[in-house]
């Protein structure tokens, strides 16, 4: 299991640094406190789970930049920003590059606490989709191409008659292919195949699926 | 002693009748006479003869003598009266006649042969074939003392006879002659005449003893006469000489001296006074000088002098006198009676000095005392005297006055001032100003005082003062004077209220578009003060509550919420709508409150404040906001010009410097696009503007508000790109802030 998240706290302000660090540990939660932007660049762990809180106008490198800086790595990490100034278009900025909130100071804590909650439950469950998916690529990569090429038929909802048709071989080898992917993919029904395989970016087969739906 | 006037005295000599001379022999007889009476027989038998001759008379005598001289002929049983109507017998008026051609104490030859010439004419052209003439003229002249004259009127007359070829009688009073200095003289009155008839009483001395004795008497006071003429003519010389010396003296002295006898008439001018009115000697004689007096000031001038000369007081008296230039002077002229030894009066001498500069400067004297007077009397002027010591104060009672006081309503002391007229606000200002000065460290006291009117108005005095320091380095008195200056203060404020409305206005612009910056710096300690106290309420909550970090907490809350509170004071001064009030000020902590204020939009545009302050900056005296409003709108301005410069560029420096120790200077350097020289002045134009949201006032607020600190404000391109702004101040005195 990962261990408890963290919120990372960002303001060039040490009071307004302390405070923050004071209400969330009063709500029994882990904190990181860093003065800049940069300082928490540096000791970035993308492991770590949590969430940032971020403020916007800081010196040299500001809110915006950092969160740019992170999309760059490929951080997931969902950030909630705070403001002192209520600035539209740096909140619609911020927005739009995925910021999961944007609150004005003086936030209130329940509104900075549900944020903070919300967004650490999307970087877990981010983190557990995550870990699924790359436990659905290891399986898929167990496949042999030919059993890979059946996959891709069966969460279309083609019969194995019809797969058997379609790439000329015997229907009763595709019974045999059809087991073991149920069983590398370690799913006991096709409804949990298709869903395992959609989590994992497979497309389904074309072509017959249309004629099905013509008929 | 009388006598009986028409008796003939014994011994007098009668005249031979010109008439049975040749008509054209010269005939000037001279008539000594000791009685009036005798005069009148002998000039009665002369006109007697005439006129039973046919001949025509004219008579030139004292009013007193005509009347004898007629009553004498009616004796002889002449009818004068008929002689008179058909105009042979002519009376003239011996000092009319004298008048008629005197000019200056002295005859003029013209006007006398005019006069007798005419009525020698006239009495021709009646038909009379001979005249024969009696006069007196020269007798009356003689009397007056005027000899020199009496002679020349002789000669005049002699000369007058031998032309027209007619007799002269003369007559003299022996008495005349009694004076033994006029001896020759009286020989030269003998020597003009062709006959002298010797007095009464010489022909008298009855026996040929008596005659001799007489003659031997005569002749012992011959002697003793010349005897004294010899005297007087040593006496003379050393006056001769004592005058060479005193018109010596008179000439070399630095004043106009003039002197007259005793007939009022000027005998002697120096050569100071000649030169000053350029004219000669001869000229200024007797009444000549008074010609270069001002027509405006010779009457008064003449009534001094007269009137002196007659009680013999010396005078002192102004009038102007033409100068050579054309120019009139004013002359002081001090006159004083002269006397000879023996007490006898001599006339009067005196001296005059150019007083016209003492004049122009005695009238610009009077001018600036009227303007004084004026200024005093309207009360807008007037002077003060503080006893530092005993705290007694003097003013104008003027001032009383103005405020609607009378005099007694007001002690004398300053606490009567203080407690009740001056405006309070004023006391602690103007108690340090006069303090500075008392400590000797400015050159004088000068402020400008709010003073309560009793209808409760408030009137302004401009009240300057010093300390005079006594030679004993003692100052117990501060003197000055007060003006009043309530209209000019009013329109002054009237203009510094609009000036401070406007300079609001665009404060509150400025501000708006700062209210981002502003917000943050609020929100900032809020954020603070709200999360620190609702942990808090978090951690009292828990069963085990950390009190210690609770405690922690308040005292940042307590700090935060101090910061904020300096944020708001800041931001309600520059919102506020206060009236300007200047005072001692620290530009550098001016510099870097604005600094603090703009602090976050600095870091919003990614923009970097330097400021190099320039250490022991003396106090400039100004008003803190305003001040503050320029430096805020300076820095504002270089943001803008900077917005689409790189990041890294992005920086701007606020430098202060003293210059000359007079002023303070500070400067706002940016390294944006720089301003076109061509709007490095109009951008302090109202309305002019290069911001699609700006106002275009904001600089031309700031200009004004450097203008009323004495101040500039000025901008100029940078040599290595961007624009700088500098502003000025002026130091007020050397005290550090």
């Amino acid at each position: 299991m990962n261990p408890e998240p963290t919120v990372f706290l960002v303001d060039d302000e040490a009071s307004v640094l302390k405070a923050l660090s004071r209400l969330l540990r009063s709500a029994g939660l882990n904190t990181e406190a860093f003065r800049s932007p940069e300082d928490f660049l540096q000791h970035y762990d993308p492991h770590a789970p949590g969430c940032l809180v971020l403020d916007v106008a800081m010196p040299r490198l500001n809110g915006l930049d950092l969160q740019r800086a992170l999309a760059d790595k490929g951080a997931q990490l969902p950030i909630i920003f705070l403001t002192a100034r209520g600035d539209i278009p740096m909140s619609v900025q911020a927005m739009k590059q995925g910021a999961v909130d944007f609150l004005t100071k003086p936030a209130n804590d329940e509104d900075l606490l549900s944020a903070i909650r919300a967004a650490i439950d999307r970087d877990r469950a981010s983190r557990q989709a995550g870990a699924e998916r790359s436990r659905i690529r290891q399986q898929l990569a167990m496949l042999t191409p030919r059993e890979r090429e059946v996959l891709h038929h069966i969460i279309a909802g083609k019969l194995n008659k019809q797969v058997a048709a379609e790439l000329g071989i015997a229907e009763k080898t595709i019974k045999v292919h059809r087991a073991r992917v149920m069983k590398k993919m370690n799913v006991r029904s096709l409804a949990e195949l298709v869903r395992v395989a959609e989590h994992a970016g497979i497309k389904p087969a074309r072509g017959a699926v249309q004629k099905r739906l013509i008929i | 002693m009388t006598h009986d006037p028409t008796a003939i005295p014994p011994g007098l000599q009668f005249l031979p009748d010109p008439a049975s001379n040749n008509a054209a022999e010269f005939w000037h007889c001279l008539q000594l006479y000791e009685s009036d009476a005798s005069l009148a027989h002998a000039v009665a038998h002369f006109i007697g003869q005439g006129l039973k001759a046919g001949e025509a008379l004219i008579v030139i005598a004292t009013a007193g003598h005509s009347e004898a001289f007629e009553e004498q002929l009616s004796e002889q049983g002449l009818d004068v009266d008929q002689a008179r109507m058909g105009g042979q017998y002519v009376p003239l008026d011996a000092g009319e006649t004298l008048a008629r051609f005197m000019v200056d104490g002295w005859p003029d030859l013209g006007r006398f042969n005019e006069i007798l010439g005419e009525t020698i004419r006239r009495v021709t052209a009646a038909g009379y074939p001979r005249v024969r003439v009696f006069g007196e003229m020269v007798a009356t002249l003689w009397t007056a003392g005027q000899q020199e004259a009496a002679i020349r009127i002789e000669e005049i007359g002699t000369d007058l006879a031998r032309t027209h070829g007619f007799p002269i009688l003369c007559a003299y009073s022996i008495d005349s002659f009694s004076n033994p200095a006029q001896r020759e003289q009286f020989l030269k009155v003998c020597s003009l005449h062709s006959h002298v008839l010797p007095t009464e009483s010489f022909p008298a001395l009855s026996t040929e003893d008596n005659r001799l004795r007489a003659i031997a008497l005569l002749q012992q006071r011959q002697s003793s006469l010349d005897a004294e003429v010899t005297e007087h003519k040593r006496a003379q010389e050393a006056l001769r000489q004592s005058e060479a010396l005193f018109h010596n003296m008179a000439d070399t002295a630095p004043v106009m001296i003039w002197m007259s006898g005793i007939d009022k008439l000027c005998t002697f001018f120096n050569k100071v006074w000649l030169d000053f009115t350029g004219r000669a000697l001869e000229q200024e004689l007797g009444n000549g000088w008074s010609k270069g007096v001002h027509p405006e000031d010779l009457d008064p001038c003449l009534e001094v002098y007269v009137r002196s000369f007659d009680a013999r007081q010396p005078f002192a008296m102004e009038y102007r006198l033409r100068r050579k230039d054309g120019e009139y002077r004013w002359l002081l002229d001090n006159g004083v009676p002269r006397f000879a030894p023996d007490g006898t009066f001599l006339g009067y001498i005196g001296s005059c000095i150019d007083v016209t500069r003492m004049k122009e400067t005695e009238g610009a004297l009077h001018e600036s005392q009227k303007r004084y007077r004026m200024a005093t009397e309207a009360g807008r002027v007037g002077v003060w005297d503080l006893n530092l010591e005993t705290g007694e104060f003097y003013v104008d009672p003027r001032l009383k006055m103005l405020l609607g006081y009378r005099e007694e309503d007001i002690g004398n002391h300053l606490d009567d001032w203080v407690q009740r007229l001056l405006h309070p606000k004023d006391l602690g200002p103007a108690t340090a100003v006069a303090q500075a000065h008392i400590r000797g460290e400015t050159s004088f006291y000068e402020f400008e005082h709010r003073v309560l009117h009793k209808d409760g108005s408030i009137r302004w005095f401009l009240v300057r003062g010093r300390l005079p320091r006594r030679s004993d380095g003692a100052a117990p008195h501060m003197l000055g004077t007060y003006t009043e200056i309530t209209e000019r203060r009013e329109a002054e404020l009237q203009v510094e209220q609009q000036r401070s409305e406007l300079a609001h206005l665009s404060r509150v612009t400025m501000l708006g578009t700062l209210s981002g910056a502003l917000a943050h710096e609020l929100n900032q300690p809020l954020m603070a003060i709200l999360s620190n106290a609702q942990a808090a309420q978090r951690f009292l909550a828990r069963d085990s509550a950390n009190l210690n970090e609770v405690r922690d907490i308040l005292k940042d809350i307590v700090e935060d919420n101090r910061r904020a509170s300096e944020v708001i004071q800041r931001l309600r001064l520059l919102l506020g709508k206060g009236e300007t009030q200047h005072q001692p000020l620290d530009l550098n902590e001016v510099v870097q409150d604005a600094l603090r204020l703009v602090r976050s939009d600095l870091v919003n545009n990614r923009l970097t404040a330097h400021s190099e302050l320039a250490p022991d900056l003396p106090a400039v005296s100004g008003d803190r906001v305003q001040l503050q409003q320029v430096l805020l709108n300076l820095v504002m301005n270089a943001c803008n010009a900077m917005a689409d410069s790189a990041p890294a560029e992005r920086s701007l420096v606020v430098r202060t410097a003293l210059l000359n120790g007079e002023s303070i200077c500070v400067s706002i350097q940016d390294q944006g696009t720089g301003i076109p020289p061509e709007n490095l002045e109009r951008i302090f134009d109202p309305f002019f503007t290069t911001r699609a949201h700006g106002m275009g006032f904001g600089l031309t607020i700031c200009r004004a508000i450097a203008a009323a600190h004495g101040g500039k404000l000025w901008a100029e391109n940078n040599c290595d790109g961007g624009a700088s702004f500098h502003f000025t101040l002026p130091t007020n005195g050397a005290a550090p802030a």
